[in-house]
């Protein structure tokens, strides 16, 4: 009667059951994970504000670095830096180092980036007047910087920073292709185990889901706490 | 350069000063001297160059001409913490307590002790009447407590010479009178005061003269008796006839 043709598909029954025997993997997978994020987020910040200070230099030598170094790690895809770092500077330098490594380094120089943006916003963002108080005072810039400027753009820039370490939560899984064994790389070793992908990705995703959930909510907590509190 | 300094020599000394930004001459030739001690209030409309005046005083902005000179000494960076500013927005520094608001440059700057830089610290709220608010931090104090604050913080570093940048015009009316007050006391401990304010009360019972500028030069100069009941030129006149 009509022209459709109707794939027969066998309705897929789920086998969450032998997910069961790998359920310790996958929490060591999950700790990896919250292990790289960590060590990541704080190479980042780091290196963020280093090139955001570099940005607001008085020396251009210093600005011209540092928005090379911006526009390069925010244009070149992630993965692409991962896998660059961890097979190519092997080759180039013939150091090796592990993939655990290579992946912090990526991610944390990847988010530094970013994070440099979000600081120099936050810097930018402190009314002129502080500055010129403070010059007035008989500040150096370096004091003005580390005593008035930075204390108050690092309070402004704390939610911004929360939610690049959710970002970092999830972008952490393409170190799995460098066979760093977290959470993603247990659900691909899953799936190839117990040939039920499905259940693997959707149980991996599922847990990226709640992780990236409990921190968001967590930090907006302790973001309105401080706010109270000065 | 360092000339030893005589009692003799005014506090402040500025030698045809000009500024301009792009095309806009805001000073165009601005002299005069100021003994130690003294109260010099600028009055003038607004875009007159007051505060720019100021600004260069307090070396926020840079002259394109003419010398300052503070205590004998050519004013340049070693000699800035000789002028403290207290500015028309408070500046506070939101982040520190009134306490730490005050101590920050004492210690950074001349390198003092917590300890004698607190005790001082506490003298100086005595001083403007916020003793009491010491621990406090800058949004939870009024408008005219926040100045004062602002002033204490300003006199923790020792100036011989005090700016003061319309300091009473964000405030509500009933607090300017706080503010003043605090001033007047300042004055007559001897301080030498550069005041730009739309306050004539203040200009009339605390200044010793008073300068009225327009477009960038100095219009009239005098005693503020004979400036408010005899100005002798046509838009000081007109001037102090809009704002009474």
């Amino acid at each position: 009667m009509s022209g459709l043709v109707f794939l027969q598909v066998a309705p897929y029954t789920f086998r969450w059951d032998v997910l069961i025997p790998y359920v310790p993997a996958f929490a060591w997978g999950l700790l990896i994970t919250f292990e790289v994020s960590i060590a990541a987020e704080v190479v980042g910040i780091l290196l963020g504000l280093i090139a955001a200070l570099a940005r607001l230099a008085r020396w251009p030598a210093l600005r011209v670095i540092a928005i090379a170094y911006i526009d390069f790690f925010r244009g070149v895809p992630l993965l692409a830096t991962l896998v660059w770092l961890y097979y190519g500077v092997s080759l180039l330098f013939g150091i090796s180092f592990s993939a655990f490594s290579a992946g912090v380094a990526g991610l944390g120089i990847t988010y530094g980036a970013y994070l440099a943006e979000i600081f120099r916003a936050g810097i930018q963002a402190i009314p002129k007047g502080q500055t010129e108080a403070s010059r007035t005072l008989g500040l150096t810039s370096r004091q003005i910087m580390q005593y008035v400027i930075l204390p108050q753009a690092l309070r402004i820039t704390l939610p911004p920073i929360g939610n690049t370490f959710v970002s970092m939560l999830k972008d952490s899984s393409l170190i799995a292709v460098l066979a760093v064994t977290d959470l993603m790389r247990q659900g691909m070793i899953v799936a190839s185990d117990t040939f039920r992908a499905f259940e693997a990705y959707t149980f991996v995703a599922i847990i990226y889901y709640l992780v990236t959930v409990i921190v968001a909510r967590g930090l907006a907590f302790i973001e309105r706490r401080y706010a109270v509190s000065r | 350069m360092n000339t030893p300094t005589t009692p003799a020599d005014p506090m402040i000394r500025v030698n045809k000063l000009e500024k301009h930004f792009g095309h806009l001459k805001v000073l165009r030739g601005i002299s005069f001297e100021l003994s130690r001690g003294e109260v010099l209030v600028f009055i003038g409309p607004s875009g007159s160059g007051k505060t720019t005046l100021l600004r260069c005083l307090a070396q926020l902005e840079v002259p394109d001409s003419g010398e300052i000179w503070i205590d004998g000494a050519r004013f340049d960076q070693r000699t800035r913490r000789s002028v403290g500013m207290v500015f028309q927005q408070f500046n506070l520094f939101p982040h520190l307590s009134v306490l730490g608001n005050i101590t920050l440059a004492p210690r950074l700057v001349r390198g003092t002790s917590r300890e004698a830089v607190t005790a001082e610290a506490r003298e100086l709220l005595r001083r403007v009447h916020l003793l009491d608010k010491a621990g406090a931090y800058p949004s939870q104090l009024s408008g005219g407590q926040q100045q004062r604050v602002a002033i204490a913080r300003s006199l923790a570093m020792q100036p011989k010479v005090m700016l003061f940048d319309e300091v009473t015009s964000a405030l509500d009316r009933e607090l300017v009178k706080e503010v003043l007050q605090v001033m007047k006391e300042l004055a007559e401990d001897g301080m030498t005061m550069v005041v730009v304010t739309h306050e004539l009360w203040f200009a009339r019972n605390v200044a010793d003269r008073i300068f009225f500028i327009d477009h960038g030069v100095v219009v009239e100069e005098g005693p503020p008796e004979r400036i408010f009941s005899a100005p002798k030129e046509e838009r000081t006149r007109r001037f102090l006839g809009d704002l009474v």
